[in-house]
């Protein structure tokens, strides 16, 4: 079952169009990571399904109700943190979280003094004088203490420090094996995104290049290495290989469709004869050849 | 209503300092009243001047209420995709009752409170507290429905003041322009046709105001707010170019007023004995200049005879009415000019010279005037008018005389009417007094057409005033004084007066030098209250079906 849900969803900001067509699900219970580069659309989708903004065309459902229809009942099941939103600089800690705490039925003392002590926040320390990862992570707590059924996180790590995301990972971490939680997370920080995501979804000029089990992504991925003894005539390579260059002897490419059999029948097809060595791919470096091939294709073509 | 007064409660705790000071800011207004009220009288006009301008800057501070008001929006501001409150579980329609309930407590309930002490010290009763709370009320929410409506459609201060500097612009520029159109295209537009536009624009302005504030609120759609502000902004433009309808917007106000003056003065006979008598009425020219089409004065007079011999009448709240035979008819306020009469039982009394010598005629002959529209001035040459003229009266009997110590005194509070010599001077052959004295000025009895206390406040207004003369028995002469400076101001609905009145003591000629006489005479004379009191209180109506005007008085 999924917690979320669009079909054909579009928004357009005047004559822009920062999502098109999107369609796709987190099922319930997942870590699910929305990637893309600036401008990708991550955000005016997670504004969509959060009803900051309302779709132009399509629709989306979160908690089986449409977006458009969010309401206070819906709310009290979500957590919402982005780095955009404007905090209540005034309040301290513990009056950020006194001011909350009533607005949620399944709000949980417990889990708020056990997460207020993990991440270390200064709890009579005004919003103001918190430092950007101290803000989020006021934030993330005052929505992980009712136990939201979806949290929904949009590019939580930028601009933090290495031990500041590290603390907000594993808190998400932690917070996600407290229960039957849903995380939608929006970045372009691949490092986290890595440790926390069961799937992948990749926006690329506001439409969704393809969504998929991380575990399926890392595996389709690899870099492969063919050492040739003489020079190779290329042909028009096999769909899915990617990057595909010879310095030397040693030919480099990209097969986003790997398989052992497969892959291997079409290197000795391809290149004859030559040792292959593959190399498995981290999600930063998948994510980058797929930019890459993005930005070298005429526009529209990447759907 | 729990979580919705959480709300409430987060609001006045961000925003304390703020409201602090603007609830010290109107009490400090107050406070320059009591210092005004209780000086000692020695400080001068311009002392008074300086304290009533600070005072009208604290008031014009008040007006910062506009800027609270955004404030207190942009709390949660209503604009944009990063309020946080926008993601949590709380509803438009709640956020909105919060902020209304804020709204009335901080800018209506707590402005109420703390001038209830400065209207209970200046002898207001409920009635005139209710009336006073009410005026302080709407007066804020001018203030108030301005700052709301460009802060449920801006998303910071920035922006909320440009679009007030837009707004301050363009009001009177489409005022403006309204005005030149219509005298482009010489359009007559009657003054109850005017009227009618201008109330049907202000309650369009509310009625726009209040469904984009609440449509904001719930929906958060912006731009549909903005198409709504539009078009309220046209159907305003629209009115005041082409509104067709007289409403009888002012003649409603007036028979309001009516009401309530008759509420105070029930058609009570008058006592026997007593004639009155419409004796014509004069047109007066206009004074050169004057545009073509401005109101004129119309002068009745009248006379009462029969009056016993120590007292006199004291008119009140007054009004006229003209009507043609054709049926077109003219209604208004009148003011009357009363007859020296009151002025001479009083010196009697304080001369201690018995009335029944008949000197003072039982006589007494007074003007009421009235402004009436040119058109109508003109229908006054065409033929006969039958005129009626309503007026209020206190039967006041000249009571008593008694000698005041030549020294500032403490306040008499006569109701809400309040009187203090503040201070007693003798300078060569002239006593100078400075009386201090207040009473409640409600700027709607200003809009009812400047009839003081017209909302009945006046009408409960004690039965009894009192006025100063400079008294020498032995030389057989009185003064009522001569007003070397008055000033006014006018602090949370009560006018405050000063004014220092020079008296002399004998008829020398005010020369450069005053003579040892003139001096010594002052030494000899005390200050003595004659005290009127109201014995009976009725209405008499004038009437006429012929009025006998003169025309071109000068």
């Amino acid at each position: 079952m999924s917690i979320i849900e669009t079909a054909n969803l579009s928004h357009r900001y005047w004559r822009t169009e920062a999502v098109r067509d999107l369609s796709f699900a987190v099922p319930t219970g997942n870590v699910c990571a929305l990637l893309g580069a600036n401008g990708a659309g991550k955000t005016t989708t997670l504004k969509v399904l959060m009803n900051l903004l309302r779709p132009t065309s399509g629709s989306a459902r979160v908690l089986g109700v449409d977006s458009t229809r969010l309401g206070d009942r819906e709310f009290q099941q979500i957590g919402y943190v982005s780095e955009n939103q404007k905090q209540p600089l005034w309040m301290t800690v513990r009056q950020l979280l006194d001011y909350c705490r009533p607005f949620y039925p399944t709000w949980d003392s417990a889990l708020e003094a056990k997460l207020l002590a993990q991440f270390d926040l200064p709890p009579d320390r005004k919003l103001k004088h918190l430092s950007r990862g101290m803000l989020m992570k006021a934030a993330l707590l005052s929505s992980l203490s009712y136990r939201p059924k979806l949290l929904v996180l949009d590019e939580p790590f930028s601009g933090l420090d290495p031990l500041a995301r590290d603390d907000l990972v594993r808190g998400i971490l932690e917070a996600s094996e407290l229960g039957d939680w849903t995380v939608l997370v929006s970045s372009h920080d691949i490092e986290e995104v890595e440790r926390l995501a069961d799937n992948i979804a990749m926006l690329e000029n506001g439409r969704l290049r393809f969504s998929e089990t991380t575990e399926s992504l890392l595996g389709r991925f690899r870099r492969m290495e063919v050492t040739v003894s003489g020079p190779v005539q290329f042909g028009a390579p096999p769909a899915g290989w990617l990057e595909l260059e010879q310095k030397g002897g040693l030919i480099r490419f990209i097969a986003t469709n790997y398989t052992t059999p497969a892959t291997e029948r079409a290197c000795r097809e391809y290149f004859a004869e030559g040792a292959v060595v593959v190399h498995p791919m981290t999600l930063r470096e998948i994510f980058v050849t797929l930019s890459r091939e993005t930005r070298t294709q005429p526009k529209g073509a990447a759907a | 209503m729990n979580l919705t007064w959480h709300i409430i409660k987060k609001d006045l705790r961000a925003l304390k300092w703020p409201l602090l000071l603007w609830a010290l800011v109107v009490a400090t207004k107050m406070g320059i009243g009591v210092v005004l009220l209780t000086a000692d009288g020695t400080e001068g006009p311009e002392w008074f001047s300086r304290l009533a301008l600070f005072s009208k800057l604290l008031a014009g501070l008040e007006g910062c209420v506009f800027v609270l008001v955004a404030a207190l929006i942009n709390e949660d501001l209503l604009v944009g995709t990063t309020a946080y409150w926008m993601t949590r579980p709380i509803s438009g329609a709640r956020l909105l009752r919060a902020k209304l309930f804020n709204i009335g407590l901080v800018f209506w309930v707590v402005p109420v409170l703390i001038s209830l002490p400065w209207w209970q010290g200046c002898g207001y009763g409920l009635r005139e507290i209710a009336w006073a709370a009410v005026e302080l009320a709407a007066i804020q929410t001018i203030f108030v429905l301005v700052g709301l409506l460009w802060a449920v459609i801006t998303d910071g201060y920035a922006r909320f003041l440009m679009w007030t500097l837009v707004m301050v612009v363009a009001i009177p520029s489409i005022g403006g322009l309204i005005g030149m159109h219509l005298s482009k295209v010489n359009a007559v537009v009657m003054p109850g046709v005017a009227t009618s536009r201008i109330c049907v624009a202000i309650a369009l302005a509310v009625a726009g105001i209040a469904a984009v504030v609440v449509h904001q609120f719930l929906t958060r759609r912006l731009w549909r707010s903005i198409a709504m502000i539009g078009t309220t902004v046209g159907l305003i433009i629209m009115t005041g170019l082409w509104w067709p309808r007289d409403l009888k917007i002012a003649a409603k106000w007036q028979a309001y007023g009516e009401r309530q003056a008759e509420a105070s003065w029930p058609a009570a006979t008058a006592p026997a004995g007593l004639t009155f008598a419409l004796t014509g009425a004069e047109l007066l020219r206009p004074a050169p200049g004057t545009r073509a089409g401005r109101p004129v004065w119309l002068r009745a007079n009248y006379r009462v005879e029969g009056l016993p011999e120590s007292h006199a009448l004291q008119s009140f709240v007054s009004n006229y009415s003209l009507r043609w035979p054709d049926g077109v008819s003219e209604a208004g306020w009148s003011w009357i000019k009363p007859d020296k009469r009151i002025s001479r039982l009083v010196e009697m009394k304080a001369l201690g010279q018995s009335f029944a010598s008949g000197e003072a005629a039982a006589v007494d002959e007074a003007q009421a005037s009235q402004t009436i529209p040119a058109a109508a001035a003109a229908r006054l040459h065409t033929g006969p008018v039958a005129y009626t003229l309503t007026v209020r009266y206190g039967l006041m009997e000249v009571e008593s005389a008694t000698a005041v110590p030549l020294q500032a005194g403490s306040r008499t509070l006569n109701g809400f009417l309040g009187e203090r010599i503040a201070h007693v001077e003798k300078e060569g052959d002239q006593l100078l007094v400075t009386f201090v004295r207040h009473n409640p000025a409600l700027a709607f009895d200003w809009l009812l057409g400047g009839q003081n206390y017209v909302l009945g406040v006046g009408q409960a207004m004690a039965r009894q005033f009192s006025q100063y003369l400079l008294v020498n028995k032995a030389r057989d002469f009185a003064d009522r004084g001569t007003t070397l400076w008055a000033t006014t101001t006018r602090i949370g609905t009560v006018e405050i007066a000063w004014q220092t009145i020079t008296y002399r003591a004998s008829k020398d000629p005010a020369s450069r030098r005053p003579s040892l006489e003139a001096i010594n005479a002052v030494s000899e004379a005390e200050l003595v209250r004659v005290t009127l009191r109201e014995q009976a209180r009725f209405a008499h109506e004038f009437k006429t079906d012929a009025l006998s005007v003169q025309f071109d008085k000068p």
